[in-house]
């Protein structure tokens, strides 16, 4: 029987007017389906998302699993700490049992709540910035903590690979309306998705599905399918032709324990240039300014002082401006995270110096646009790093213990603590 | 095969297959939303 026989026959058998209604059932049901599982916590149990929850193998997770994994995790008489940025804050060479956000959480007692929304190459804006925003009235007592690289302006809707998590919530109504910030997103529209053009179809398709999603909630649904029951989407790391099927939830955290490297693969001679040009390039570099013709931060001057380069500061200070709503910078701690001093050691003086300053200047500036911020890494050892940038659970545990103080000294101003 | 010579059923299997089959489609549907819309070009995690 051929294909238009199989049809003739299907036309014959069924009744049309009742597979439209069928469709319109089922298609609903799914909707409402979506709707429901955007409203459980299917994400347990969580301690950081891993390669097999991030768009590194194709799962994007939604808004709704993650406002509800806070919601399950975190009493609302809790503290709410949610800590997005970077790899080096979701723990990159941190075994899951010994993760810096655990100890972040025992420093600090029950009293907060602590998520680790981090995700390998995310910005402050990226998704614990969304989540933590869309949270705002339910956990008004919280603290959004990040990591950044100096004289670096997040862009306002995230960065290309995370921002699905802000227009997501920006189509579902989660996000506070500041012209400010929808002023600098248009501005911003050459930040598209790694790989497309700017101005490119990335963009326009991601808004379609958002705006879809809004509608049919077939994100949450699958998603939710994709992690308890059955993969349905293969992905770059996906083992295996069959083996790919199994259930996200039955991938371990593959993350290893640096610590345990010897020091020659924790700091590979091999890479030692390449390592000292990012370093020196903490400095010396206007990050993600679209002046990239190499202008240091700041050049000493024949009196020995280091004045500002003011067209990367400048860039700085503004990016930091529209980066986030005003009432929601002054409980976000921007953390700087200083390189292993195996690098920073290798630098001139002038360099460290130069370095140094990098990081000061960029914590005062954090400061002066209303957030709050810190540096760590001065005083960490060698040892306490597993590579140039990602510290170990050795520490980890010891920034564990500066991100406390400085948890409870901005709950105390918040006015937090009073009851 | 014309309409007039389907296979003898009920009108209520038919009906109850048809709504089936239908049921069938939606899911599809929304499982093909979901497959469309997920970016093509992979997130390649280097080190930052």
């Amino acid at each position: 029987m051929n294909p238009v026989e199989i049809i003739r026959s299907l036309r014959a058998a069924l009744a049309s007017k009742t597979v439209l209604l069928g469709a319109l059932v089922g298609f609903g049901g799914m909707c409402l389906l979506g709707r429901q599982a955007a409203r459980e916590n299917h994400l347990s149990p969580f301690v950081r998302f891993t390669q097999w929850t991030s768009p590194e193998t194709k799962y994007y997770p939604t808004i709704g699993e993650m406002t509800s994994l806070v919601r399950a995790t975190v009493r609302p008489d809790q503290v709410l700490v949610v800590v997005g940025g970077n790899s080096v804050l979701r723990g990159v060479g941190q075994p899951v049992q010994r993760i810096w956000t655990k100890a972040l959480q025992q420093n600090l007692g029950p009293g907060y709540g602590v998520v680790n929304f981090a995700f390998n190459g995310s910005t402050v804006t990226d998704a614990g910035a969304v989540v933590a925003e869309a949270l705002r009235r339910e956990y008004p007592r919280q603290i959004y903590i990040a990591n950044a690289s100096p004289a670096a302006p997040p862009a306002p809707a995230g960065s290309g690979v995370y921002w699905f998590v802000f227009w997501e919530a920006y189509y579902k109504g989660l996000l506070i309306d500041d012209p400010v910030r929808a002023a600098a997103i248009a501005e911003h529209n050459h930040y598209d998705v790694i790989g497309n053009p700017p101005g490119g179809a990335g963009l326009r398709e991601l808004k379609a599905r958002e705006w879809l999603d809004r509608l049919f909630y077939f994100q949450d649904f699958w998603n939710k399918i994709t992690y308890r029951h059955v993969n349905t989407v293969w992905g770059y790391y996906m083992p295996g032709t069959t083996d790919f099927l199994r259930a996200r939830k039955d991938y371990p955290d593959p993350e290893p324990d640096t610590l345990t490297y010897p020091m020659d693969v924790r700091y590979n001679p091999g890479n030692l240039a390449v390592e000292m040009a990012i370093v020196r390039g903490c400095s010396q570099y206007c990050y993600l300014s679209t002046d990239a013709s190499g202008h240091f931060q700041m050049r000493k001057d024949a009196s020995g002082r280091w004045p500002l380069y003011a067209p990367v500061w400048d860039d700085f200070a503004a990016g930091i401006k529209v980066a986030m709503p005003q009432e929601l910078k002054k409980r976000t701690l921007i953390l700087l995270s200083r390189s292993s001093p195996f690098y920073v050691r290798r630098l001139t003086a002038d360099e460290r110096e130069r370095d140094d300053l990098a990081y000061i200047h960029s914590v005062a500036m954090w400061k002066a646009g209303g957030y709050d911020a810190m540096d760590y890494g001065k005083d960490f050892g060698v040892e306490d790093y597993g590579d140039r940038t990602h510290v170990t659970w050795q520490g980890g545990a010891k920034l564990a213990i500066l991100v406390a103080d400085k948890i409870r000294e901005m709950s105390k101003n918040l006015g937090y603590l009073q009851k | 095969m014309s309409r007039s010579e389907s296979p003898s059923q009920s009108p209520v299997v038919r009906h109850a297959v048809s709504l089936l089959m239908g049921v069938a489609i939606g899911v599809f549907f929304h499982y093909l939303l979901f497959r469309l819309t997920l970016p093509v070009a992979p997130f390649i995690y280097v080190s930052f």
